[in-house]
């Protein structure tokens, strides 16, 4: 497969199962995504929204089953397409800030493919959307939590991804901060015409989004 | 309130011992400043080296620098293909440690005798194909055997360094981009405070220490600040030849330090095993598994050539009967000598964390930054004035000297790591400081406190320059004894002892392991 041929359209997911040391976390799920729609993963803690996310994003491989994006196979039980050649976003639970890079080395990291000036150009205007324009030359470490989940958002979808996986990311955040990242993740998904998966607990949440729920089940 | 106030003494107690040891001894050298009646210009003819000097001191940084070097980048294949394979067989690393301790116990010298003794098989088989004997010895030979032996050590750190690596944080960057950028932009930038504190440390070793060369017939800086002193016995005369050693460790710490900043400092991360491959190109996987295999030969080497030498168990008996008063005496002295720094280091840390660690990294690189030998010769002039340590306790001192704040700062920067709200959570429902630092600090503080006495352990039992010139009269160390044994080219008895070594390393890592494992695994 070619680097730059980027995956667009829909997510199939079939038959996928997964266990930990013998505890079966996903058990036969299917589910199927359209392209640039809004889905939701929901359920109670331990039933393997996390691990979905993961095995989709290709950091895990599938015990059974199969996970297609825009038509084409992209991991089995033995084989997985990189996980940067799938053309997916993802904003994990923490910042997961690269600590020994700063806030602009962090988001310009994905963005290699770019012209620098034009990168450049997208990380202010992104950085300036997100208001933390200000910590644009800091370290990870220098910053408050809330400005570096902003931060991870911002890199996550600088690239310009078809695919964006959120894994419950504002969980830990005032409500009117929530609020704007929010907004701000959903103009963005929006404008791009992004296929996003959101985890989440949170039901105001689900009401916000809007979109298609799945359920996940205790196995 | 007692119990606070005998703490205070404890520490105070502590870090006056630490500091009497590591720095006193040096100090001490210059009271000969009034007996050695010197001439500036001698003075500073041996602080800037010239001539003959200045080339045998720049000859001794290139070689301690390239084993340096040649450490660091094996250290940095080899542990990330572990890293890599770990994530998804999580003991992998703890069976790649336990290989490790089969060479753990062994001087480093040692490493000069095997390979040696390897080469010299080789050139027998050559022989007798006719073929020209491969000359093994000078520069070339002491660079490789300083790296091997070394190597070890570089590469316990490197192995930490990317167990420190946050999981998530290479999750995210695999998003964007490809293994090998993710290696080398994300996880070696986390990891590199470990990858470079053992290259530092290698170099600093190789640098002060004169065994590996001397057996290879190379002269190195180290070398003649013993034999000057050995021929003059003027101790501030061997205090000015250091100082040029000793400048150029503490500008190697020093430089060592600004990688530091910015990088995380997080504990290690035994977390989740993941099952997607990380897979590199192929060009760095052949690398990576023929550094590993050098790995392989460098542990399994000493082992086969021991054995081949040694020839039968009745004499690898008869070794180690011959040498038993040398063996308890090694392993005492190593043993007093962990248990005290680990204990002066548990107690200055335990209650003044906050006001001495400005402390610990300049004393530690004071006591690495001196030459062994230097040490050794403070302590002579020390022991003479205080009765104390004229006995059994002086190579115990020794050992403090060079390694005690190593302790010190590994158990701190252990503490630094440590979630301060775990602390201030137990004061809430213990009212007793006392149970609160045996109960929660202890117990948080055990990897570090088991790393430090580990370290320092190894150590004393290698030690050579420094416990050679202070040992009391009728005692000797295994590490003094196989050095002399070697110099007289009984290599028989030699291998016989180095045997010995190697199967209790090997059994002492292999229990570890065990118990290692199991305890991950238990529910």
């Amino acid at each position: 497969m070619k680097a730059h041929a980027l995956l667009n359209g829909e997510i199939s997911v079939e038959n996928v199962s997964k266990s930990f040391k013998g505890q079966l976390v996903l058990d036969k799920l299917s589910f199927h995504v359209p392209a640039a729609s809004k889905v939701l993963l929901v359920g109670p803690s331990g039933v393997g929204k996390s691990t979905l996310l993961r095995i989709i994003a290709g950091l895990e491989l599938p015990d059974e089953g199969k996970i297609y994006i825009g038509g084409k196979l992209v991991s089995d039980s033995r084989w997985t397409l990189e996980p940067h050649r799938r053309n997916i976003g993802f904003v994990f639970q923490n910042p997961t800030l690269w600590p020994h890079m700063t806030i602009r080395e962090n988001i310009m990291f994905g963005l290699s493919s770019l012209v620098p000036d034009v990168a450049v150009q997208r990380v202010n205007t992104l950085l300036e959307q997100a208001q933390i324009r200000h910590v644009v030359d800091k370290y990870p470490d220098q910053i408050s939590g809330g400005e570096a989940k902003r931060a991870a958002l911002i890199r996550s979808i600088a690239p310009h991804p078809g695919f964006l996986l959120v894994d419950e990311p504002f969980a830990n955040l005032d409500c009117p901060t929530k609020d704007v990242l929010l907004e701000f993740l959903l103009q963005t998904v929006e404008e791009l015409k992004m296929t996003l998966l959101y985890v989440t607990h949170d039901a105001q949440e689900v009401q916000r989004i809007g979109g298609k729920v799945i359920s996940l089940p205790r196995c | 309130m007692v119990l606070s106030n005998l703490q205070r003494y404890l520490s105070f107690l502590a870090l006056s011992v630490t500091l009497f040891v590591t720095v006193v001894p040096v100090a001490a050298i210059f009271s000969d400043y009034f007996n050695d009646a010197m001439q500036i210009k001698e003075i500073w003819a041996l602080i800037f080296p010239t001539g003959r000097r200045l080339t045998l001191l720049l000859s001794s940084v290139n070689l301690a620098l390239s084993s340096a070097v040649t450490c660091t980048v094996l250290s940095w294949f080899i542990g990330s293909f572990l890293w890599q394979h770990t994530r998804r067989y999580a003991a992998l690393a703890s069976y790649a440690a336990a290989l490790l301790w089969f060479v753990a116990l062994l001087p480093p010298f040692i490493h000069s005798y095997t390979w040696m003794a390897l080469f010299s098989i080789v050139n027998q088989g050559l022989g007798l194909c006719g073929v020209n004997e491969i000359r093994f010895s000078g520069m070339v030979a002491s660079w490789w055997t300083q790296t091997m032996a070394w190597m070890p050590l570089c590469l316990s750190a490197a192995l930490l360094g990317f167990r420190c690596v946050d999981p998530d944080l290479v999750d995210a960057a695999q998003m964007s981009a490809s293994p090998l950028k993710v290696l080398v932009s994300v996880i070696t930038p986390v990891a590199i405070p470990a990858l470079l504190s053992g290259g530092v440390l290698v170099f600093l070793m190789c640098l002060q220490d004169y065994s590996i060369p001397s057996l290879y017939q190379v002269s190195t800086y180290a070398l003649d600040i013993f034999s000057d002193y050995s021929a003059h016995y003027r101790p501030f005369r061997a205090l000015l030849m250091s100082v040029p050693l000793i400048l150029i460790s503490v500008a190697a710490l020093a430089g060592a330090i600004p990688f530091f900043r910015h990088v995380s400092t997080g504990a290690p991360r035994l977390g989740r095993v993941q099952t997607a491959p990380f897979l590199l190109p192929g060009w760095m996987r052949i690398l990576q598994q023929g550094f590993l295999f050098l790995l392989l030969i460098q542990v399994l080497m000493p082992l086969l050539v021991l054995i081949k030498t040694v020839g039968s168990w009745e004499r690898l008996g008869l070794s180690v009967m011959a040498s038993v008063p040398e063996i308890i005496y090694s392993a005492q002295t190593a043993l007093l000598s962990a248990l005290l720094a680990v204990a002066a280091a548990v107690v200055v840390t335990g209650s003044f964390a906050r006001i001495w660690s400005p402390l610990a990294i300049p004393l530690t690189a004071f006591a690495l930054s001196v030459p062994a030998t230097l040490t050794g010769i403070g302590l002579i002039g020390l022991c003479g004035n205080f009765n104390p340590l004229n006995s059994d306790m002086a190579p115990v001192a020794a050992v403090l000297a060079r390694f005690g704040p190593l302790a010190l700062l590994i158990i701190m920067a252990q503490v630094s790591r440590l979630d301060q709200n775990l602390f201030e959570a137990a004061k809430f429902y213990q009212a007793s400081r006392w149970r609160v630092w045996t109960e929660i600090g202890l117990p948080l503080m055990l990897p570090g406190i088991v790393v430090a006495f580990m370290t320092v352990f190894l150590l004393a039992m290698g030690e050579l320059s420094a416990t050679l010139l202070v040992l009391p009269p009728g005692r000797n160390t295994l590490a003094v004894k196989t050095y002399n044994l070697l110099h007289y080219g009984a290599s028989d008895a030699v291998a016989g002892l180095c045997l010995f070594l190697v199967l209790t390393g090997w059994f002492i890592g292999t229990v570890a392991t065990i118990v290692l494992i199991k305890r991950r695994e238990a529910p």
